[in-house]
């Protein structure tokens, strides 16, 4: 059922008009940004329950499409999963708005900060809304450039050396991705996201067409921004951003935009079933950046760098369950979305906690701090609990479907993958809260306050949150059930 | 309405006539208002003639008593009308903005010179488009080279000049290349009329084989010479970066369009499709266009002085008319027509830009930038709209153009096309990117850090923000202009 609700250009639009009246007003009155910033985000988010309010009720939110030129037109329609996307994302961005007062204070061009930091908002929408694939490479594309600024906002040499090399691993991903949606439009004629695939690649294709080779181009596209594997070095070196924007954009908005668009191109572009001849290769891959992603963390001692190598291999888990193709795969695939999209968030926004108060990077720095910031490292240790995948946190829940959906698709030897990388995230995560908790710190340590509270009270709201979608995974796991069908 | 037939000759008059008048003026400011006057009356005009081509169709125009083949025709169809749209339109924002910058750059004697030169441009590339005679367009080829060779050397320094005559002496080849080749179509048709020596080539053709053949390597060598084409291209970045800002932005968003029109009116004209395909037009074309793109954009890279890199990239983005050219059929050929609009546009800003920060900053170099951008925030802006139309990202008119190309490509089957196209633009963003990081993210190098923003006089700004509108309303609703210019693709 189809529902015409024109309330969904709002979020899409109104982070760029709030930059607008942001820009106007901050010359005139002080803090001017933040007010802007904060609506936004809230509003975008009423209008996401909204929104998902509908779809749970098994409609489809859409608004008519415009038409570009006479191949393209950008089209917004709400599905489960474009639902469930946008309604975490502006969840988070709230609680990292706020995270974002605390932390920025007394630095430099808040004004930049907080204006694409908002514009990055409505681009994500724009992501989970899109209806075809040129609605979703449009904003694709923009994120790359929204983001820039962001990463480099220190402006030293670090920061503009990693933002060159994510722009150059982010516009190389894109060009991918034209070539993929030019081959793709030439061949189906269309570009909208059908669920179960577009017709032309569910039934016998015309002789000579290589499906997977065309499927390639996707994976690689697609991948750069997952940091997938040999993709990923873009990643780690963008944490040089400030850590909201580690933890929200790399986190949740870029890096999930890149496996939610896998999953679009899986199973909205090209089907179930055209996959289904060839997905094995490609899970490999995976597994191996699943693996890959946590041996590297374990030997990184910069504590945001390791949380980028972790991310790295949780993303692993997200695309694993994505490409395996079957319907409880796909249900633990995206449930991680969510979960570690929570669980990142909420690590990252520990470690910012730390660097406000103590300046303090590296993890054998952090010795004692749990005595002086006990609030801030406790979320830390049960995040690391929840990461490991240790029943009944929501970790265990999404790596248990991971599990049954290898099992289903005839792949034991993953299982064992699943568990070793859980090993591995606990030999990696473990160790900070040991170091922290069980190691008596210098004098300098001794003097740290618990962070402020406009840093402290939006993390422990998201702990809350994250215990929250382990106990009520059931809700999230009917709720994607609704559009299992269609799609497979 | 029947009087609309008369606006494309009235247009070139128009532009004569102002040139003519322009050394009775006695006032610089008046000179320079009657630029912009004539030039936005030409504008209007070429809008009622696009206008009439929508509604009534193409329409011959014999300009003398005789009818052709005796007297010279104007043919005025789908892509007279949008080239002469274009042509007049941008060549009335750079007018306005010449407003501004034309007493600031040129020395004083020579602005009325400036002028009077600047409208013959103008009228005799609205010539080359809308005329139906080979050597009629051969007369204004001529004009469009000696009146931009002007247009440079009004600077009167020593760079510029050295530029001149080395753009004059290579003009000047080409011309010959041009004329010699339209003596061999003479001779085997016996016409100069393109629809007549057209009719006539088809039958005699297989008789003259060698002159048909030696007549199409000269037109595209001629024509190539002076729209650029790589590798014949080697001239443009002396001429195009010397010249006053004014004048380069006419010289790269407009004349190399107007010599490749003219290429085009020739080889879908003169040729046709039956003759082209006979001949290895598509090949050499391919080719020519590939090395353009990616070579032409290693070339910007290499640059150090803005305008430099902006010149090379005009060498790319002509590549990809001649790329888009090569594919012939219908969604190519539209690419290459929006490319002229969209690069007309896009680089006109981009090239008003960098006078504007030449001018008020005295920077030229790209290391020299840091930090620009809070300094001149509305000329950096709009340079940074520019330079992401130039990268081809979505919502910008520079995808539109790449999206046709690259679709093109897919229909001709050439994959290789497509994937040529894409990596330019990576390497486009290479070199565009670059500036303006350094514009808004680099800390201004000690002792440039105290500036007050720059105010632009209106008639400096409104020209440049109208354009950066322009190139994101054809980004995201091309529909007019595409469905206008697919007209004349229809020749496939």
């Amino acid at each position: 059922m189809e529902k015409t609700m024109w309330l969904i250009y709002l979020p899409v639009l109104l982070p760029v008009l709030g930059l607008v009246l942001m820009i106007r007003a901050s010359k005139k009155y002080i803090l001017m940004e933040r007010v802007f910033s904060i609506t936004s985000a809230v509003l975008v988010f009423i209008i996401n329950v909204g929104v998902i309010y509908w779809v749970s009720k098994g409609y489809t939110v859409s608004v008519p499409p415009l038409k570009v030129n006479n191949f393209l037109q950008i089209h917004f329609q709400v599905d489960r999963l474009g639902a469930l996307f946008a309604f975490l994302a502006s969840l988070m961005w709230i609680f990292v708005t706020v995270y974002s007062f605390g932390y920025m204070r007394g630095h430099a061009k808040q004004l930049r900060y907080f204006a694409f930091f908002t514009v990055c908002l409505g681009i994500t929408m724009g992501i989970a809304y899109s209806a075809n694939l040129f609605t979703l490479y449009i904003f694709y594309e923009l994120l790359t450039v929204a983001t820039y600024p962001l990463v480099v906002h220190k402006e030293d040499k670090k920061a503009l050396d990693a933002g060159k090399k994510y722009l150059i691993y982010s516009f190389s991903g894109a060009a991918l991705i034209l070539i993929g949606m030019i081959l793709v439009y030439a061949l189906t004629g269309t570009l909208d996201f059908v669920p179960g695939g577009g017709t032309a690649f569910r039934g016998a294709l015309p002789m000579g067409v290589p499906v997977a080779a065309y499927f390639v181009l996707f994976f690689v596209g697609f991948g750069v921004k997952s940091a997938l594997v040999p993709l990923h070095s873009w990643l780690p070196a963008a944490m040089v951003a400030p850590t909201p924007v580690s933890a929200l954009l790399h986190a949740v908005a870029v890096v999930k935009a890149g496996v939610f668009s896998m999953t679009r191109a899986v199973y909205y572009v090209f089907g179930p079933e055209a996959i289904k001849g060839f997905n094995a290769y490609f899970v490999y891959i995976v597994a191996f950046s699943i693996l890959f992603g946590s041996v590297l963390a374990i030997g990184q001692t910069n504590l945001k760098r390791r949380l980028a190598y972790s991310t790295i291999s949780q993303l692993g888990y997200v695309l694993l369950g994505v490409l395996l193709v079957n319907s409880r795969g796909y249900t633990g695939g995206v449930l991680h979305i969510v979960n570690h999209g929570l669980i990142k968030i909420v690590l990252f926004l520990c470690a910012g906690a730390i660097i406000t108060r103590t300046g303090k990077t590296e993890i054998n720095q952090l010795k004692g701090i749990g005595k002086q910031m006990p609030v801030t490292m406790g979320i830390f240790a049960l995040a690391s609990v929840c990461l490991v995948g240790i029943p009944p946190t929501n970790g265990f829940v999404s790596k248990w479907y991971l599990s049954l959906g290898s099992l289903d698709a005839g792949q034991p030897l993953l299982v064992a993958v699943l568990l070793l990388s859980a090993l591995l995230t606990a030999a990696y995560l473990f160790p900070i809260v040991g170091i922290a908790f069980f190691t008596k710190g210098d004098r300098e340590i001794q003097g740290v306050e618990e962070a402020p509270r406009s840093m402290l009270y939006p993390l422990v709201a998201l702990a809350f949150l994250m215990l929250a979608s382990g106990a009520f995974a059931d809700r999230i796991i009917d709720f994607l059930a609704g559009g299992l069908e269609e799609a497979f | 309405m029947e009087t609309v037939r008369n606006f494309p000759v009235l247009i070139i008059y128009i532009f004569f006539i102002g040139s003519f008048i322009q050394p009775l003026v006695r006032n610089v400011r008046i000179s320079l208002l009657l630029t912009v006057a004539i030039s936005a009356v030409s504008s209007a005009a070429s809008a009622a003639v696009v206008y009439y081509v929508r509604t009534n169709g193409d329409f011959l125009f014999d300009v003398a008593p005789w009818s052709a083949p005796w007297g010279i025709e104007l043919s005025i169809g789908t892509l007279e009308a949008f080239v002469i749209a274009v042509i007049c339109s941008v060549g009335t924002l750079i007018s306005i903005y010449g407003i501004g910058m034309v007493e600031k750059e040129i020395p004083a004697r020579n602005i009325k010179i400036y002028n009077a030169l600047f409208l013959a441009l103008l009228g005799s590339m609205t010539g080359i488009a809308a005329t139906g005679d080979i050597f009629n367009m051969y007369v204004f080829i001529e004009i469009t080279s000696i009146t931009a060779c002007g247009i440079i050397s009004v600077k009167d320094d020593k760079k510029s000049i050295e530029a001149t005559v080395k753009y004059l002496v290579y003009s000047s080849l080409a011309s010959g290349c041009i004329l010699l080749a339209i003596a061999l179509l003479y001779g085997i048709t016996g016409n100069l009329n393109i629809r007549y020596i057209h009719h006539h080539l088809t039958e005699v053709m297989y008789l003259y084989p060698r002159n048909v053949l030696l007549a199409s390597c000269l037109i595209i060598v001629g024509f190539g010479l002076k729209a650029a084409m790589f590798p014949l291209h080697f001239w443009l970045p002396d001429a195009h970066s010397s010249a006053p800002t004014t004048s380069s932005a006419v010289l790269s968003a407009l004349v190399l369009k107007a010599y490749s029109v003219g290429l085009i009116k020739i080889l879908t004209g003169v040729f046709g499709i039956v003759v082209m395909s006979l001949l290895p037009l598509k090949t050499i074309l391919m080719y020519l266009g590939s090395g353009a793109v990616l070579i032409g954009s290693l070339l910007a890279m290499t640059q150090s002085r803005i305008k430099r890199m902006l010149a090379y990239s005009s060498v790319v983005q002509m590549g990809y008319i001649f790329l888009a050219l090569s594919l012939f059929n219908r969604t190519g050929f539209t690419g290459a027509l929006f490319q002229i609009l969209n690069h007309a546009l896009t680089k006109t800003l981009l090239f008003l830009s960098a006078g504007n920060i030449k001018y008020y900053t005295g920077k030229e170099s790209i290391e020299q930038l840091k930090g620009i951008g809070y300094r001149m925030p509305v000329t950096m802006a709009v340079f940074s709209v520019g330079a992401l139309s130039m990268v081809g990202l979505p919502m910008t008119s520079g995808f539109n153009s790449k999206w046709y190309i690259g679709y093109g490509a897919i229909e001709a089957g050439k994959i290789g096309v497509l994937i040529v196209i894409v990596i330019s633009s990576l390497l486009n963003a290479a070199y565009y990117l670059p500036v303006v990081v350094s514009a808004f993210f680099r800390r201004p190098s000690p002792g440039d850090e105290i500036q007050q923003p720059v105010n632009l006089p209106w008639f400096t700004s409104v020209p440049m923000i109208v354009m950066a509108v322009l190139i994101i309303v054809l980004g995201l609703y091309p529909d007019p202009v595409i469905n206008f210019i697919s007209g004349a693709a229809k020749i496939f």
